[in-house]
């Protein structure tokens, strides 16, 4: 045993549980009613969640992945504390600060001062405790003396940037956020960024909900996986997105790209990909152990160096391998005002025969959010009587 | 006492409330609070003249009391008693963003509501009696104290009440529809534009029935009068009533941890 006593877990749910009832009709609603007065349980019900069982300790942040509906939000709603579950225990410490949604609490006949002073109190803060950080806010919203108009003049951006800086005025122990990353514009979208990197980096810890998995291995070291109320997997997030991805890579189901949208909504986009000097449509054959490269340009819509990100998977959807401009520090060439090329070569390709996705993604200059995707197929032929996937730099030696 | 103590600890988020309630009723117009005032008085007006100038009513409660002073002190009372009521069976539903999205005991939402109406019509109570006491309305200020307890049972009634509408109204949206009728009903069955005393007495069991006789006859009696007569039947309606307050809270809170999926 170490000398330091173990802390005792931020969040801890045991077998938690939550049911509702179905109430379709004028007379299911009376029933419930009567039901939910007399406290007996409900004759129809539906359950959202069945025992769940996870624990969060402090600066291990955990990412919840699953399909729409699967449960992941009314479990992110049960430890915000807006929703009560119907089984199981559940124990909090520490002050939460739920971003289920920026500016939840703002009424939009009031300004953006005084949605400020709501939004504070109900975090619990007394008037004067917000007259404190009102400073901090507004410089972190930024939104001018737009402040002193009502909110209903605001844009979704600018309600956004303050909902924001409202929620993380406290440094909370917990913060819960349900996608809220890809919010607001690119420049707030840096901030936001910056200001959860310093956060999680000293010792915050961070409960998301989101549909990219990159985002999950990226900032959360547990991932925890519902599928159907119930927690399919829960542990390492590498682990656990992996064995996401390849069941939902089995259930397959072809995402169609449209380009011409990622660029009029004015975001990074990979905007072609070569494999040996194919289009990446239409796949490419290498022989074990030849060279491949895999070119790409990509859209910046403001200019800046995008980070391009290149992945090898096999058919399956298991990753294999996979590495970012960013990470290797390389900068792409420019070749236009908004247009990026890179050239990512492979070698000695050492995959063994078999069939293989190449994926190529465009993301933002810091290399956190993902914004487009290529898929090209790699099919790699030869003879080999090797195990596995890849062929690793060996030798035999002689004793 | 444990919802005691968590209901003080969210004192200035009931704050907040109130003054958001207060504030947004009358922002973005010209009159301001002034409309607050305006209402009611128009009523008493119209009052006056059907009941006074065309009916000609008179009886002899009223003594050396004009008969706008006599409808005054009760219609201030009833008006917040009826818009309180009213306003906050809506409190739940017209703040789903905040209830399903934030967590807060959402019981606040309607004291805040009822909190706000009795606050704007206390004030224009005391701005009318003031008014008409200065034109020369005999009032008796050493009522004052009968005055103050009828209101605070007023509060204590409607909060209850508002309670269990602002609940129910989460499930069924009938309870909106049945409250406009009802509170109609209420406003002619109730002592406010005559004394309990013109009441046949063939019916007069019926009326004390309704705890409102109770609370608007003492608060008229005490600024009349300076009859005082209804202090100890005063205490126990704000006892009663805190009592009947604590007893809808514990109801509000059976349905409202399924607020969020019926709202």
């Amino acid at each position: 045993m170490s000398g330091n006593p173990v802390e005792a877990p931020l969040i801890s749910l045991s077998g938690i549980g939550k049911s509702y009832p179905i109430a379709n009709s004028a007379a299911g609603r009376i029933r419930t009613l009567y039901s939910l007065l007399r406290r007996q349980p409900f004759a129809e019900r539906y359950d959202a969640l069945t025992d769940i069982s996870l624990e969060v300790r402090r600066g291990e942040s955990l990412g919840l992945i699953g399909m729409n509906g699967a449960g992941k939000s009314t479990l992110l709603k049960i430890i915000a504390g807006v929703v009560k579950p119907t089984a199981g225990a559940l124990q909090l410490r520490g002050r939460i600060s739920a971003l289920l949604e920026l500016g939840a609490g703002f009424h939009p006949e009031y300004t953006g001062r005084q949605n400020v002073f709501l939004a504070t109190a109900l975090m619990g803060l007394s008037e004067r405790e917000t007259r404190e950080r009102l400073d901090d806010i507004l410089a972190f919203a930024d939104i001018g003396e737009h402040v002193d108009q009502p909110i209903k003049h605001y844009s979704s951006g600018m309600i956004v940037r303050l909902g924001f800086a409202v929620a993380t005025t406290v440094s909370p122990d917990i913060l819960i956020t349900d996608e809220v990353l890809a919010v607001g514009d690119e420049s707030f979208q840096r901030k936001c960024i910056a200001w959860m990197e310093n956060y999680l980096s000293s010792g915050g810890t961070l409960l998301l909900c989101a549909h990219s998995m990159f985002h999950i291995q990226k900032l959360c070291q547990k991932a925890a996986w519902i599928h159907d109320g119930r927690l399919q997997a829960y542990g390492d997030s590498h682990r656990v997105t992996r064995e996401y991805l390849a069941w939902h890579d089995s259930k397959s189901t072809p995402k169609a790209q449209d380009h011409a949208m990622a660029i009029s909504s004015g975001t990074y986009a990979l905007l072609s990909m070569s494999l040996n000097g194919f289009p990446s449509q239409e796949g490419v054959t290498v022989p074990v152990g030849a060279s491949l490269r895999i070119g790409g340009r990509v859209f910046s819509p403001d200019g800046r160096v995008p980070t391009a990100l290149v992945g090898f998977v096999r058919k399956d959807g298991m990753p294999i391998y996979g590495v970012s401009s960013e990470m290797d520090g390389h900068v792409l060439a420019r070749v236009g005002a908004q247009e990026y090329e890179f050239e990512f070569e492979v070698p000695e390709l050492s995959l063994l025969p078999g069939e293989y996705r190449v994926k190529g993604h465009a993301l933002d200059p810091e290399g956190y959010r993902l914004f487009d995707e290529l898929i090209g197929e790699l099919t790699v032929i030869g003879e080999s009587r090797e195990l596995g996937v890849c062929r690793l730099p060996h030798r035999w030696n002689a004793i | 006492m444990n919802i005691l103590t968590e209901l003080w600890q969210q004192r200035w988020l009931f704050l907040t409330f109130v003054r958001r309630e207060v504030t947004s009723r009358y922002s973005g117009t010209i009159a301001g609070g002034l409309w607050a005032l305006g209402q009611p008085v128009l009523l008493l007006m119209i009052y006056g003249f059907v009941f006074r100038k065309v009916f000609k009513v008179g009886f002899p409660e009223l003594g050396e009391h004009s008969f706008v002073a006599f409808v005054a002190c009760a219609l201030w009372p009833w008006m917040a008693f009826q818009e309180g009521v009213q306003r906050a069976t809506h409190a739940v539903v017209g703040n789903s963003g905040l209830v399903k999205k934030v967590h807060f005991p959402h019981e606040l939402l309607v004291f805040a509501s009822i909190g706000a109406t009795f606050f704007i019509h206390f004030v224009g109570f005391m701005v009318v009696i003031c008014a008409l006491a200065i034109a020369g309305e005999p009032f008796r200020f050493s009522g004052l104290p009968v005055v103050l307890m009828g209101w605070l049972a007023l509060l204590l009634l409607a909060s209850a009440i508002a309670l269990v509408t602002a609940s129910f109204q989460v499930f069924l949206k009938d309870i909106d529809h049945m409250l406009g009728p009802a509170l109609m009903i209420m406003f002619y069955v109730t002592p406010i534009l005559y004394p309990t005393t013109q009441v046949p007495e063939s019916v007069r069991w019926i009326v004390a029935f309704n705890p409102l006789v109770h609370l608007l006859e003492p608060i008229r009696a005490g600024l009349m009068h300076g009859n005082l007569a209804a202090f100890g039947q005063l205490s126990l309606f704000i006892i009663g009533g805190a009592g009947a307050v604590f007893a809808a809270v514990l109801l509000f809170r059976r349905l409202s941890d399924y607020f969020e999926d019926f709202i």
